[in-house]
Formats: structure tokens, C-alpha cells, sequence
């Protein structure tokens, strides 16, 4: 049997942003105008294709007064009740949204009652709580705040004792994956009967989730792979305009990287089923700056901190400097490299900039311009910060949120995640660019395994994750 | 009801006046109270001291006046009329002329066909008239007028709101594509057009009728004049056949009952027992054998069939609705609800509450019963209002506090308050206390309580539509709508986008004399 579960509740309470969020669906319609849901509608959870449990959006309730009135003068058999109350009622075109919220009731959907708990409790939501006690329907409660009030939750809390088994306060716009597994768990306590179901559908639920990090872990690896160990080259016969060649090998680079870090990004997403999320965060955002941007790098604050600081603020002065040294050989390649990654050429060094090394291993000679493979592993750092920067917003945006515009605080505007890494892990790290700049296959594949192990435990420890 | 004194209203008027209600609803109250006073401060006094209909006018002429440079209905309306009657007139003449042109072709071989000249011009039109007559009385009987019961308003008004409700219900089955406020937009677009048709009848539809009739009368007429003119002007013959052997004499005797309208007047005007069967063509015998005599017998039998059977009725069906449009105009109800606002807000002097110097800046309130020297107070807000409140807000709203409030809100005396949807009587009980409650208080309007942050409901809907069927169609309702209650007081203000799905909702129920308002600024 598969449990299932009707989404119940007076008019414009979050009853549709409460399905969406347990079932990971963002196709469910969710507006501000009372009265979008008119009709019942099904949302299976699904695990490898197998059905586990399954959550009904209902319409809200339009009459509960009449209905409860109607239930109250009732006769006859208890569990005849509902269905009786649907045959007369159900060609009643007033009553046609509360009729269609009874009928997954009448099939023996169990009941989560949403309310909003930001405003004050009336007597239609005590109709609405007594109408569905008369079901007699297993049934919890979700208080659902769709603002920041809390003044009229004691009187909710107090009502929902009278009438529900089990209650629980749900942001459906904010809810993680631990607070959707904690709401389950909460299911577990309304019926003996549905206790081992439940538990097996929170168990594939948890395995899910870890098949989803294993997977994420592995597509941001692969994603790392690729754009480390990218080379693109060009023939350059004498005569050529070498500055215009060399600032189209970097555009080459830059592109190939930012496609293929987008790629990942719209991967990450997807696996976590998300069709809506366009992630837009706020302009200090490392995730809205250019890879290539020097704030980006002294955002994530990635170690030589003071050099980078120091290069980040000079910019292309720095850049100047060293093509002086470089007496024209290299001229033109901090400028096209530019200003803006002056930092970088801080940070590997005026003796590698000499020997024409740069940050993206662009090497010039007379025949041959060739840019990649990276030799700063930065970039890797960079990298992946930004993917477990776009994964923890992925993993923490509830599927019932609707709003694009995020305001996020101060403070989980954090440094880079790896900036905080054990020298052990970061290890980790190095062998695995070690063994792309090596072009070693065997090392490459080892390192690549316990990268992407380090990577799922990284994500494993992530809030939301 | 009241009778119109003076100069009648006319359709583009009404338009005019109801363009300026639908536009009015849903802006501050403040402002149009502020407005309505100065505009009735600029009347002549004579029309200040006139009943609702000239007040009205004055109303809608000074709104006319400063919204000159915007298209306004009423004269569309008007030119459109205009426009439409030229245009079918063009259409009935030339379409019925040139009928009778093609259907008159002679040559000198055939005769034309008495019988399909008759049943083309006649026939067909005395069936449409038939058929009219036939709903209007089947109509009369279940109390409908004569328009409504035309077949073909039915048909249209049957082809319209089947349209309208398949359209509604494609909107529901595809409520995936079809967002809620849309869905209500949309509806209450539909409700405003039952407001329409509620308090104005038929007004707005009849003259469509009339024109249906003007066709009639210019089809007519083309088809006479074209008769005529070719009667004067060449050489017709007319003759009658039949395969059956159908003897002349049954022609005449039904020719001779065709015409009894005309008889008394003269013989001569339709064809004798002689002339019929001197007329009838055998076609293998051709028409040289007939006498001429005989063969132009048949034309004033014709021309005077088309002005009986054509033309007169459709004249008779032209006079008798202008005669009700006029009717109907005569008897508008200007004690509506909607329309009592505006008087009203005109008669409700305004206090000014600002320190010299700043009158310019100051909000202006209004105050029903504050007297004036210059502006003496008319009586209509005198009779008090009685409030509505939901048992569960009613202790919390202490009834002082919230007549101040009606009172600087909205000009109107609060009279006494009473608790509805409680737990111990039906919403008929309650009702029924407070219509008996109004007789004996003497209140004319009711004021209803409501939190703006509640989704509106089906249930309170059709209460609302129960309390105006307990009220009748005159009194004013007022939704009064509340923002979340807080700690010290319940009047707060409610936020704008709750207000205007209140708005979008209530105008799905169609009640023109409702009017929502926000109760706290």
C-alpha cells in the first residue's frame, strides 16, 4: 500500500507550496490569490520509478459552516458520512471545492491540515478542524508561517492540541531536506498503521539523498577534470598579431570553462529537481562574479592571502611591472591576461611570469601559442568553491518557493569552503591536480576517487544537506 | 421608486453615469467625498435643492465637463447608434429593392409568379411575425416582456452565456494554464456585466431590437419602391400556376380573405373571380391566350400585401419598444444604492482638519451631521446605519470606537451594531432580526464588518447575496474590510492587494448597490 496524504486547509494558506516542497515538485501553480487550486491533484514521490508515498493538493474550503452543519444534522453510519455528503452535495456547484477536498478523504487519504499560522485563529478554521475530526482521519497539523508573526501561535497551538495527534511548524518556503525528513517522522505518530510505511519511505528517502551527494560529488570532479586539464593552441607564424591571438586563446579558455562550470551547475540542479530555481543572488555574490574576476579570488580567500590582497588591489600595475622585467618578451600578455587577474600573476611568482608560465599555462613561442593546461591549482579552488557555493543554495531552496528575489545576511556570504580544509584534505586536492598536470592515468583515477569522496563528505556536512 | 422630475434621462447618459461609477469604485473614499462636495458646491442653487434625478444630472454634467478631452460612452454610444441605423437602412433598402428587382423579371415569355412574389415578401416575413407573436405570448405568460421573449434576443442571450460558461469551464479544466487572478478578473468582469443587466434591464439591449425593426421597415420599403417603380416604369404581367387542379374560385376566396384589411376600402385593389382565372398560365399553352387585363390584375393585391404584412407590423414593433425604452427611462430607480452614494457624498459637508496656512495640504473629511452655515445639511444621511459585525470580532470592537470611525469615513451615522454568524441562530434567523431591527430603527443601509487578511469565501459570498435578498435591491450595503488585528485596537488598516481581491470577488456577485471600502486609511 502506498501511503497517501491530502493537503487540507482554508483558502490561501500555503497548501500548494506545502505539497510542492514534500514532493520536490515546482510545477505546482502557487499564487497570492486565494482560490488557484480547484481541483485535486496527485503528486507521487517517486525512488528509482517505484512509488513511495503520495501527497494531494486540494482546493481550499469554501463552506466549511454549511459542510460541518450538514456532518453535525448526520444520522446515519460514521463512515458512511463522507461518501453520503458527496452524493448529495457533489453536483452542487457551490460547494464543488469543498467536495473535492472530501473526496480523497472518502478514499482514506490521511490529513495534513495547513495553516498559517501569521494570522489569527477564527471560528471557519475551528469548522474546518471539527469537520475533519468528523472523518475521523488519521491527522497532524502544519503551521505554516507566511510571515514573520508569531503573536497568534500560542492560540494555534492550543486549538491543534484539541484536534490533531501530532503538529508541526513547516516553513514550506524555507524547509530542508532534515525538516521534510522530521515532518515524515511526525506523520509516523498520527497511525500505528502507517508507522512501517513511513519508515520505509523515510529509508529511501535518506538513500535518495545520499545517491544524489554521490552523483553531485561526481559531476563537480568531472567538471574539475575537464577544465583543469583544457589546453587549446594556435599556430603563430611570424608576422602574426601575437596580442590578438593571445587574447582569443584566452577568450577560448574562459569560455570553455565558464560553459562547462555552467554545465555542472544546470547538472546540480536538475538532480535535485528543480525547474524554477534560476539561481539569482545578490551582486556581492561569489556565484554573480566573473571566475576570471580578481574579486572572486579575494572573496574566497584562498591561502597566500596577503600577496593576493596586495595584487588585487594594484590590479594591472602589478601587471606593468613585471612586463618591464619581462622586457618585451612578455609584453602584452599581463595586458591581455589583464588587470583583473593581476592578482594571479602575484601569486605564482615573478620568476614563472619570466619563463613565459602563466596562470592559464599560456606559452608563447615563435611557431606554436598554446593556452591550458592550468598550472595555478587556484583555479581549482575557485572552481570548487563555486560548485558547493551553488549546491548548498540548491539543496536549501525549498521547491514550494516561488520568489526570485533573495535577500540573504551577512553572514552566509561565507569565505570559500575550502579556505577552512584540513592540510589533509587539501592534499587531496593537489595529488588530483598533480595527476591531471602529469597526465598520469593510473594516479588520475586514484585521486579522482578520493576527491570525489572527500567531495560527497563535504556535502554531506553542508546545512540543508 | 421614484419618478424622474423634469427632462428625461436618455441611454447615453446612463452610460455616461455608469462609465463614472465603474470608474469610481475602488478609489479612496476621501478623495471622491472631497470631490462630490466641491462639485455639488459649484451647482446653481437651484439644482442643490433638486431630488436625487436633477442632482444627479448636475453630477454628471460637471464630470462631463471636466472629462471632455476623454472618450466618453454615452457619446460613442450615441454616434454608433446613429451609425448602425444608416448602415441597416442602406442594407434594407437595397437588399429588399433588389429582391424585388430580380424576383420582377419579365421578358414578354412567362408572367411573373404571383405565388413566389407573395410568398418571398410576404409569407416569410408574416412566419417571423407569427413566430414572435407566438414567444411574446408564451413569454407573457411566464411574466417576461416582449423582448426577452423574442426569439431571436433568446437565441443570442442562450448563444452568450453558453459561450461564456463554456469558456469558464474550459478555464477550470485548464486551471494549469489559467492562473486564479485571472480567473477572477475575468469573473467579475462577467459580474459587472449582470450589474449592468440587472439595473438597467433591458436599456441597453433594446435598441438592437429597434434596429432589427429598422431593417424590417427599410426591407420593406425597397421591396414597395421597387414593385412600384417597375410597375410605373415597364410592362409586367402577373400570372398564378399550379400542378394541382386547383380551381380559381378557391384562389379568389383566399385571395379575397388576404385582403380583407383592404377591401373595405376598394374592390377594385384585389383581383376578381374573372381576372384570377384569366391569369393563370398553363405553361404548354403559354401566354398569348391570356387577356393583359387579367395578367396586371395581381400588382395592388401585392404592393398592399407587402404594406399590411410587411411594413405595417414591423412599424407597429418599432413604435411599441421606443415607446418601452422611453418607459423604462422613465421609471429608473435613482434610489439604488450606488446612485444614493454620490447624492450623498454631495449633500455631506466636509471638515477641514489643518492649521491656517495649510489648508491646501490638509485631508479633507467628511462629517454627515457637522452643520454649516453656508451649506445646510440635507437629511439623507439621517437615518442611522446599521452595523453587521462577525460574533467573533464583536467583543473586540467596542462600538464607540468604530462609529467614530464610520463616521470619519464614511459620513454615515452608526445606528446600533449587531453580532451575525453566531453560534446559537441560523443565518436566516439573524437576518430576519435585523430587517425588523431596520423597520423599527429606521435604517435604510447596512454597514457589514470584515477582515480583509480572511480569503472571501463562497460561504460569505452567498451570505452577502442572502442579506440583499432579505434587504431588497434599494439598501446600501457597505463591506467594511479590516487588516490583522493588533494588540491595542481591531481597526487597521487593510493591505491593497487583500482589498482588490475583495473588489475582483464582490463583483462576481453582481450587486451594484455593494460597495467595498477599506475602513481604515
Amino acid at each position: 500500500m502506498i501511503p497517501e496524504f491530502a493537503i487540507v486547509g482554508h483558502p490561501n494558506e500555503g497548501k500548494s507550496s506545502v505539497v510542492s516542497t514534500l514532493s520536490e515538485d515546482d510545477s505546482v501553480r502557487i499564487s497570492p490569490v486565494p482560490g488557484e487550486t480547484t481541483e485535486c491533484r496527485r503528486f507521487p514521490v517517486l525512488i528509482d520509478g517505484r512509488e513511495v508515498i503520495r501527497f494531494i493538493d486540494t482546493p481550499g474550503f469554501q463552506n466549511p459552516r454549511k459542510t460541518l452543519a450538514w456532518m453535525r444534522a448526520w444520522q446515519g453510519n460514521d463512515q458512511q458520512m463522507l461518501t453520503e455528503f458527496l452524493r448529495i452535495h457533489g453536483n452542487d456547484p457551490a460547494l464543488h471545492d469543498d467536495c473535492a477536498l472530501l473526496t480523497p478523504l472518502a478514499a482514506g487519504a490521511g490529513i495534513i491540515f495547513v495553516v498559517d499560522g501569521s494570522r489569527p485563529l477564527r471560528n471557519m478554521d475551528k469548522a474546518e478542524m471539527e469537520i475533519l475530526r468528523l472523518t475521523g482521519r488519521p491527522r497532524m497539523a502544519i503551521i505554516n508561517c507566511k510571515d514573520e508573526e508569531s503573536r497568534f501561535l500560542a492560540d494555534w497551538q492550543n486549538e491543534f492540541r484539541k484536534h490533531f495527534n501530532s503538529i508541526r511548524l513547516f516553513n514550506a518556503n524555507k524547509a530542508t531536506y532534515s525538516q521534510r525528513i522530521a515532518l515524515l517522522n511526525s506523520l509516523k505518530a498520527i497511525d500505528q498503521d502507517l508507522e512501517e510505511l513511513i519508515e520505509r519511505v523515510i529509508q529511501a528517502f535518506a538513500q535518495d539523498w545520499e545517491n544524489r551527494r554521490r552523483q553531485s560529488a561526481a559531476l563537480i570532479t568531472a567538471m574539475l577534470k575537464d577544465s583543469l586539464d583544457y589546453r587549446a593552441s594556435a599556430p603563430c607564424p611570424t608576422g602574426t598579431d601575437e596580442e590578438r591571438l593571445r587574447a582569443k586563446l584566452r577568450s577560448t579558455y574562459t569560455d570553455f570553462v565558464t560553459k562547462r562550470e555552467r554545465t555542472a551547475h544546470q547538472q546540480l540542479r536538475r538532480l535535485f529537481k528543480h525547474n524554477l530555481f534560476n539561481l539569482q543572488l545578490p551582486e556581492q555574490s561569489i556565484l554573480q562574479e566573473d571566475l576570471f574576476d580578481a574579486t572572486t579570488w579575494k572573496f574566497l580567500g584562498l591561502s597566500d592571502e596577503d600577496l593576493i590582497w596586495a595584487a588585487a588591489m594594484s590590479g594591472a600595475a602589478v601587471g606593468a611591472g613585471m612586463d618591464v622585467l619581462a622586457a618585451g618578451i612578455s609584453f602584452g600578455v599581463f595586458m591581455a591576461i589583464g588587470g583583473a587577474v593581476g592578482a594571479v600573476g602575484a601569486a605564482v611568482k615573478g620568476r614563472d611570469l619570466l619563463t613565459g608560465r602563466r596562470l592559464l599555462g599560456m606559452k608563447l613561442d615563435k611557431q606554436q601559442m598554446q593556452v591550458g593546461p592550468v598550472t595555478n591549482i587556484q583555479l581549482l579552488y575557485i572552481l570548487l568553491d563555486r560548485a558547493l557555493l551553488y549546491y548548498s543554495h540548491v539543496v536549501s531552496w525549498a521547491h514550494g518557493r516561488r520568489d526570485h528575489a533573495v535577500v540573504r545576511d551577512g553572514e552566509t556570504e561565507k569565505q570559500g569552503y575550502a579556505s577552512e580544509w584540513t592540510a589533509e584534505e587539501k592534499k587531496i586536492c593537489d595529488r588530483f591536480f598533480r595527476a591531471l598536470q602529469k597526465n598520469d592515468q593510473l594516479a588520475q583515477e586514484e585521486t579522482e576517487e578520493a576527491l570525489v569522496a572527500m567531495i560527497q563528505a563535504k556535502l554531506g556536512e553542508m546545512a540543508g544537506g | 421608486m421614484q419618478k424622474m422630475t423634469g427632462k428625461q434621462w436618455s441611454t447615453a447618459e446612463l452610460l455616461d453615469l455608469e462609465f463614472f461609477l465603474a470608474g469610481d469604485e475602488g478609489e479612496d473614499i476621501d478623495r471622491l467625498a472631497a470631490r462630490d462636495r466641491e462639485i455639488w458646491l459649484g451647482l446653481p442653487a437651484a439644482v442643490k435643492e433638486d431630488k436625487a434625478g436633477g442632482l444627479l444630472r448636475g453630477w454628471l454634467n460637471r464630470r462631463r465637463q471636466t472629462e471632455q478631452d476623454a472618450a466618453l460612452p454615452g457619446a460613442l454610444w450615441q454616434e454608433l447608434i446613429v451609425l448602425f441605423a444608416a448602415a441597416i437602412m442602406l442594407a434594407g433598402l437595397s437588399s429588399g429593392g433588389g429582391l424585388a428587382f430580380s424576383l420582377l423579371a419579365y421578358s414578354g415569355a412567362e408572367p411573373v409568379n404571383v405565388a413566389a412574389y407573395f410568398a418571398v415578401f410576404v409569407l416569410l416575413q408574416l412566419a417571423l411575425i407569427f413566430f414572435l407573436t407566438v414567444s411574446v405570448l408564451c413569454g407573457k405568460q411566464r411574466g417576461r416582456s416582449m423582448l426577452e421573449s423574442s426569439f431571436l434576443y433568446r437565441l443570442s442571450e442562450r448563444l452568450f452565456f453558453y459561450m461564456l460558461e463554456r469558456c469558464m469551464a474550459a478555464g477550470q479544466r485548464a486551471g494549469s494554464r489559467l492562473s486564479a487572478g485571472t480567473r477572477l478578473h475575468w469573473a467579475a468582469r462577467a459580474g459587472s456585466l449582470k450589474h449592468l443587466r440587472q439595473r438597467h434591464g433591458l436599456l441597453f439591449v433594446r435598441p438592437f431590437f429597434l434596429l432589427a425593426q429598422l431593417f424590417g421597415i427599410s426591407f420593406n420599403i425597397g421591396v414597395l419602391a421597387a414593385t412600384l417603380l417597375k410597375v410605373i416604369g415597364s410592362d409586367l404581367a402577373f400570372g398564378w400556376q399550379s400542378t394541382l387542379q386547383i380551381d380559381a374560385a378557391a384562389v379568389h376566396a383566399l385571395a379575397t380573405t388576404i385582403s380583407l384589411p383592404w377591401t373595405w376600402l376598394s374592390d377594385a385593389w384585389v383581383p376578381s373571380l374573372e381576372q384570377i382565372q384569366g391569369s393563370r398560365l398553363i405553361l404548354k399553352d403559354g401566354i398569348y391566350s391570356l387577356a393583359n387585363r387579367d395578367l396586371v390584375s395581381w400588382w395592388p393585391f401585392l404592393c398592399l400585401s407587402v404594406l399590411c404584412y410587411g411594413l405595417l407590423p414591423r412599424l407597429l414593433l418599432l413604435t411599441a419598444g421606443l415607446f418601452s425604452q422611453r418607459k423604462e427611462l422613465a421609471r429608473l430607480d435613482l434610489q439604488q444604492g450606488c446612485f444614493r452614494q454620490i447624492i450623498q457624498r454631495m449633500r455631506t459637508p466636509l471638515i477641514t482638519a489643518a492649521a491656517r496656512g495649510q489648508e491646501g495640504r490638509a485631508a479633507a473629511a467628511p462629517l454627515a451631521e457637522l452643520p454649516s452655515a453656508a451649506e445646510p445639511v440635507a437629511s439623507t444621511s439621517a437615518q442611522p446605519l446599521a452595523a453587521l459585525i462577525p460574533e467573533e470580532l464583536f467583543a473586540d470592537c467596542p462600538p464607540e470606537h468604530l462609529a467614530a470611525q464610520v463616521r470619519r469615513r464614511t459620513g454615515h451615522q452608526l445606528g446600533w451594531t449587531l453580532p451575525f454568524w453566531t453560534l446559537d441562530k441560523s443565518e436566516e434567523e439573524e437576518l430576519a432580526a435585523l430587517k425588523a431591527a431596520m423597520a423599527a430603527e429606521d435604517s435604510a443601509d447596512v454597514l457589514v464588518l470584515q477582515e480583509a487578511w480572511q480569503p472571501p469565501v463562497q460561504e460569505f459570498l452567498a451570505w452577502l447575496g442572502l442579506l440583499r435578498q432579505t434587504l431588497g435591491p434599494q439598501p446600501l450595503i457597505i463591506l467594511a474590510l479590516l487588516g490583522k488585528p493588533e494588540a491595542e485596537t481591531m481597526l487597521t488598516p487593510a493591505r491593497p492587494e487583500h482589498l482588490r481581491i475583495w473588489r475582483q470577488k464582490v463583483a462576481t456577485i453582481s450587486d451594484p448597490a455593494l460597495q467595498v471600502i477599506p475602513l481604515v486609511s
